[in-house]
């Protein structure tokens, strides 16, 4: 080929290519609205999509009534902060009360404050892992909540395992789930100082007891 | 009498008198009788039923004024010999029996048809969404996909085609042997790979062209690399598939995270111990048998996927620091590396993923502002930035030196015009890092401004649709992963764009899926691979909850 032809042919292909791209641009630009609207339209229609089931409020405070619902997600945190996947807002619930994922075998939950939760009446520490299945009744704080899992996650035969098993605790603080980390020694270090701190509380509150008995002592001698 | 054409002809005008309206109204109000039970019983079925039941009494009467017919018939044969008045007598039943028959007909009909209206709309209603269903969890490929991945095919095979045919007299067959593999792998990773496994077929197509354009771009500067990055590209798609395949297969992250940190601080450090100074920085190893890389392209990812893991635990900055260290000793060694480039891209996207996972404004401006205070520091301690910013603040200072690049790449973008000059047109050889750095200025000139600004479109598309996808996934771990990827992919193309563009001071790093490289177009490529490992996780979990809601 000429350089004269070549020269006609390249003018061209860049005309062509610039209308191409245009094309392109314009084509995905459709694609992406169609397929955002069609999802926004299949969302809609599967309310439940994107969560495992659904906490019901037995018992709730002035900001969270009895019947109503709270969709659990997949994984996440539970608490009275509104940054909390699954929050409630209701006395004596901690900002992050527990961290949870869901598995085969149910729910696991872990708890992240001191207080702990009650499983089905199973007291649950922090660190401790509670699997909880369908139906399960969860008190936190004042709130009382019933788990209602939604069709395919509800458990096929309830096994008798026990609600919280301690001997995974180990495990889930090393972490589990898609990217959930554990407590973390953070956690585990915060614990420990509170609770060296309220042992020295208390042993400075039986130091003082002893005094004030020695000292009575004295004074009725 | 009338006729009885006459008169079904005539009905829909009757219709319109009031005694037939009354009559109407009556039957309507039957009708709404039955409306109201069928609508109590909301079963659609039971009414087509009671229909059909309907039906048949009406057939019956059809088949008895069928036969009353043909006894009037007979009649009116007799009575031709008999008088007219005879003839009217003996028609008047047939036709009778026909307009009863008609009614009940078209009764039924209205029945049939006027269902009640909250259950006929409650049941489209139903059927669209079980459509948009059965479209949204389909792997078919849409109509648009296909358009664009047969545009990207001919372009590529147009332009290869045309770099086969330069040479005077003869026609390159390594160009034509090109054009067959990437036509082929273009069509089919956009169009039969959506149909095995659950991948974003736009962002696939789209990837597909950028890809194409570079590959087509630089056979015609230079097809000896032009080869190469079709080889590379090649082992990239492969690449892609299996990190797409890792992160929606794997659901225990903690382990891969861990050995890709450990790899990831290796592999930085390989540059320093082995590596060679070129350019003002010290990132490249060259491995025998292997050839070189750059170990900062790879870490990427492993950057990406430590952050994401760490940042999508409880949010809390004790629990990130893991990742945090770890983005630290990264940065560190970059900068003894003196890559300062690649060295912002992993500082700004450190940035954006914290903000994502804990919204922390206050932490996030403080790590921003020791950004600029490290930027500042760098500019002080180091010649060659400072050399940079001089240069971009004014390149004509020193045009035959250090500011030869830049002047050059400017220069080309001007001369290219709006059209360019053509495709293998022009004197890109004239700017020394044409066909990595300075590429897009090489596209410009050769296919104009207007497709450059088109490309960056593209770019936009994916990021969108990026964006998209990493809205529908459900895990927070493949959110951040998302937004890690997408946020280095944007900023790499912000900094070499507008560094080529004079915008922003040049930092020396590559454009995304365009630029001579193996290692970024891997790295690329495998950004995307778990940008569909995300959406195909988000689709089987579609899948599972249209199912459940099936059951």
């Amino acid at each position: 080929m000429t350089q004269a032809w070549y020269r006609v042919l390249s003018s061209v292909f860049s005309y062509v290519s610039a209308a191409a791209i245009v094309l392109i641009a314009l084509l995905a630009l459709k694609k992406h609205a169609s397929d955002r609207a069609l999802w926004r339209r299949v969302r809609k229609s599967l309310p439940q999509a994107g969560s495992v089931g659904v906490f019901s409020v037995l018992a709730g405070g002035r900001r969270l009534g009895a019947g109503e619902e709270i969709r659990v997600p997949y994984e996440g945190t539970m608490g009275s902060s509104h940054s909390c996947d699954v929050c409630i807002p209701v006395r004596k619930v901690h900002m992050r009360s527990a961290f949870f994922w869901m598995e085969q075998d149910g729910l696991h939950m872990v708890a992240l404050h001191r207080d702990g939760f009650l499983a089905d009446d199973v007291p649950v520490e922090p660190g401790d892992e509670a699997i909880l299945r369908d139906g399960a009744v969860l008190r936190v704080g004042d709130a009382k909540l019933a788990l209602k899992l939604y069709g395919s996650r509800r458990m096929r035969s309830l096994e008798d395992d026990p609600y919280v098993t301690t001997a995974r605790r180990g495990k889930a603080q090393q972490g589990k789930g898609d990217g959930i980390g554990a407590p973390g020694r953070g956690e585990e270090r915060r614990e420990k100082k509170l609770r060296e701190k309220q042992a020295r509380k208390q042993a400075s509150k039986r130091a003082q007891k002893n005094e004030e008995k020695k000292g009575g002592k004295r004074t009725r001698r | 009498m009338a006729n009885p054409k006459e008169t079904y002809a005539a009905r829909p005008k009757r219709a319109a008198d009031g005694a037939v309206n009354a009559r109407y109204k009556k039957k309507t109000a039957a009708q709404e009788a039955e409306e109201r039970l069928a609508e109590k019983r909301i079963a659609p079925k039971t009414t087509e039923k009671k229909t059909a039941q309907q039906e048949k009494p009406a057939a019956k009467r059809a088949a008895a004024a069928e036969k009353a017919r043909k006894p009037a018939a007979k009649k009116q044969t007799a009575a031709e010999k008999d008088k007219k008045t005879t003839k009217a007598a003996a028609k008047a039943p047939a036709r009778r029996a026909v307009m009863a028959t008609d009614k009940q007909a078209r009764r039924a009909k209205e029945r049939k048809t006027r269902e009640p209206g909250r259950i006929r709309r409650e049941r489209a209603r139903a059927e669209a969404a079980m459509r948009d269903r059965r479209r949204a969890v389909s792997r078919g490929v849409d109509m648009s996909v296909v358009l664009i991945a047969v545009l990207t095919a001919l372009f590529d095979a147009g332009g290869l085609l045309l770099a086969g045919v330069r040479t005077p007299g003869a026609m390159d067959m390594q160009a034509v042997a090109l054009m067959g593999m990437m036509t082929v792998l273009c069509l089919l990773t956009a169009l039969a790979l959506p149909r095995i496994w659950p991948i974003d077929p736009l962002i696939m197509a789209l990837t597909n062209f950028l890809c194409g354009v570079g590959v087509v771009i630089l056979y015609t500067v230079s097809p000896e690399r032009g080869m190469k990055q079709a080889n590379y590209y090649a082992i990239g798609l492969g690449a892609m598939l299996v990190m797409s395949l890792i992160v929606s297969k794997v659901r225990r992250f903690k382990g891969l995270t861990v050995l890709s940190m450990l790899l990831g601080v290796g592999a930085l450090i390989l540059p320093l111990a082995f590596g060679q100074w070129s350019g003002g920085a010290k990132n490249w190893v060259s491995i025998p048998l292997f050839g070189s890389f750059q170990p900062s392209e790879l870490v990427k990812l492993s950057l990406v996927l430590a952050m994401a893991y760490y940042f999508s635990a409880h949010r809390t900055v004790l629990q990130m620091m893991p990742a945090i260290l770890f983005a630290g000793a990264c940065l560190l060694l970059l900068m003894l590396q003196r890559d300062l480039g690649t060295a912002l891209i992993y500082y700004l996207t450190t940035l954006t993923m914290f903000y994502v996972a804990c919204g922390n404004m206050p932490l996030t401006m403080i790590g921003l502002a020791g950004g600029a205070g490290a930027a500042v520091m760098g500019y002080k301690m180091f010649a060659h930035v400072k050399a940079r910013v001089a240069m971009w603040r004014n390149p004509w200072s020193d045009p035959l030196d250090k500011g030869y690049q830049i002047i050059q790449a400017l220069l080309a973008i001007g001369s290219g015009g709006l059209f360019g000059v053509g495709l293998g047109q022009g004197t890109p050889e004239k700017i020394p890092a044409y066909h990595n750095d300075f590429i897009f200025a090489v596209i410009c000139e050769q296919l104009g401004i207007v497709f450059g600004i088109l490309m960056l479109v593209v770019y936009v598309m994916i990021l969108l649709r990026g964006v998209t996808v990493i809205a529908r996934s459900r895990r927070s771990f493949d959110m951040l992963l998302g937004c890690g990827v997408l946020a280095m992919l944007a900023i790499q193309t912000v900094m070499i764009v507008g560094g080529v563009i004079k915008m922003l001071p040049l930092t020396g790093v590559t454009m995304p899926f365009v630029s001579y490289g193996g290692s970024s177009l891997l790295s690329c490529l495998c950004m995307i691979g778990i940008l569909h490992g995300i959406c195909a996780r988000a689709q089987e979990d579609l899948e599972e909850d249209v199912l459940s809601i099936k059951g």
